[in-house]
């Protein structure tokens, strides 16, 4: 439906569309939030990491927003923004796998990555690229830790209503986005050099999995656990 | 096909993929917790009959001990009532001293059996020399009878706690009990040894065995359950070759 919509309209056509489409898209970055700071007092720890991770996105979205509106390049805004988002979702799943992987672990996964992104934007993807390769590494080792929060759930006493549990929300926004994001991020760069109707066309999916992913934050902060 | 369709059907591959895991997740932990749910039931069903059979001990305990008093020591102090209320000073002295011996003698014999009755209760034996020699006191009692032979064999090297040992002698006495009232045996074999903390008791008779090769089978062994679980202990039902009983029976020796 996407596809015929596009076919219809011009090059500067679909650049305004898929504007306008990102521009809603960052308006549902609000209802994770809201409903994180209206409950804020009843969060357990994992909710209130998520919250700082959503903060971290909506300072991500705005900046890159504003330096586009600026005319002026904002790739480079996700060099720094991608390493940070990383240690933290890392330090999420340091709590909620915390039964099965040790602390020590995740702090060198972490750190890991940090040189990895550092050595890829030096040496790999320049400033003013699109970084996919950390990306991508980070989408992977995200989808391996939602896994591995799967398998600790069955190894842990059972917990008769799972849907209750804000972490399974979160561990479900988690494999889901970036499971399903990891092609259109791996070939974003080839995309871009093809055609703006592809990129559009692969750039609204991307929103569509976006949206998605704040939906099930959002049930994850909702989710109040007793502690 | 062009680019984009590719990089979708991709996505879409993942997105599938990824829901399959969580719905192959949320199955399996469903399966899980259902078969967890019917253990649990099975266990309090366990744990209430089990409970249901130490109530019934107790109350038939409770009947024997009455039904003992009442037979015994209260007929036996009715009748010395009824001595005293004869014996008047005014009688001639022969009557005086038979009603005065009688009263005696009655209230002697209501003594012993009192005694009988708090003995069955705790015995003295048990409480002054101890889980063997009260199982041998047992053992000798009953094989001079002759009407069965028991064989007992002991390897104790170390301390067993005074309630601990009073749940043992009450398992002894029930097994022997179940085997002289079932079984049908002429030949029983008692050996009890503590290895690595743990008591184990062998217990084996020549008789007929048992109909069913379970624990629950009788209120008996429902109460030598409820006993070991005060301990920590568990029982197991040997086979046998020829006819007859083989039990091995474990706990620990102290809380």
């Amino acid at each position: 439906m996407v596809y015929f919509e596009y076919t219809q309209l011009n090059n500067a056509e679909l650049l305004v569309r898929l504007e306008q489409i990102v521009r809603l898209s960052y308006l549902i970055l609000f209802v994770p939030l809201g409903i994180g700071l209206y409950k804020y007092k009843r969060l357990i720890k994992e909710q209130k990491l998520l919250l700082l991770i959503i903060i971290a996105l909506i300072v991500n979205d705005g900046l890159t927003f504003y330096l586009r509106e600026q005319n002026q390049s904002n790739l480079w805004v996700y060099h720094y923004y991608v390493p940070i988002q990383f240690c933290l979702i890392t330090v999420l799943y340091r709590h909620m796998l915390k039964l099965i992987v040790s602390g020590k672990v995740m702090v060198f996964i972490g750190m890991i990555f940090v040189l990895f992104s550092l050595a890829n934007t030096l040496f790999l993807q320049g400033i003013e690229q699109f970084n996919t390769n950390a990306i991508l590494i980070s989408n992977v080792v995200f989808v391996l830790f939602s896994l591995l929060f799967f398998y600790q759930l069955l190894k842990a006493p059972l917990i008769e209503e799972l849907e209750r549990l804000p972490q399974f929300w979160i561990n479900l926004a988690v494999l889901i986005y970036y499971s399903s994001s990891s092609v259109l991020f791996y070939m974003v760069n080839h995309v871009l050099k093809i055609d703006t109707k592809s990129l559009a066309i692969v750039w609204t999916v991307n929103i569509g999995l976006y949206v998605i992913l704040n939906c099930l934050y959002s049930v994850g902060l909702w989710k109040v656990q007793k502690q | 096909m062009n680019y984009w369709e590719y990089i979708l059907g991709g996505t879409l591959v993942i997105l599938l993929l990824a829901l399959g895991v969580v719905f192959f997740f949320l199955a399996y932990q469903r399966r899980l917790l259902k078969q967890q749910q019917e253990h649990q039931a099975k266990e309090t069903a366990y744990q209430q009959q089990l409970m249901r059979a130490s109530f019934l001990s107790q109350e038939k305990e409770r009947n024997r001990i009455g039904k003992d008093l009442h037979d015994s020591v209260g007929a036996m102090l009715t009748t010395a009532k009824l001595y005293f209320r004869h014996i008047d000073r005014k009688s001639d002295q022969i009557k005086f001293d038979e009603l005065k011996n009688k009263s005696l003698e009655l209230l002697d014999e209501t003594m012993v059996s009192l005694r009988r009755v708090s003995h069955g209760l705790r015995p003295i034996v048990l409480e002054r020399l101890g889980l063997v020699e009260a199982i041998s006191n047992t053992v000798t009692q009953i094989n001079q009878s002759n009407q069965i032979r028991i064989e007992f064999s002991h390897q104790i090297d170390q301390d067993i706690d005074k309630e601990y040992q009073l749940n043992w002698f009450r398992i002894v006495q029930e097994l022997i009990n179940n085997t002289l009232k079932h079984a049908h045996a002429d030949q029983v074999s008692l050996d009890v040894s503590i290895c690595q903390s743990r008591l184990v008791f062998r217990y084996s008779d020549n008789g007929i065995g048992l109909k069913e090769k379970r624990v629950e089978a009788g209120l008996g062994l429902q109460n030598i359950e409820s006993r070991l679980n005060l301990m920590n202990g568990e029982l197991k039902l040997e086979e046998k070759e020829e006819s007859g009983i083989v039990m091995l029976l474990t706990s620990d020796i102290e809380p």
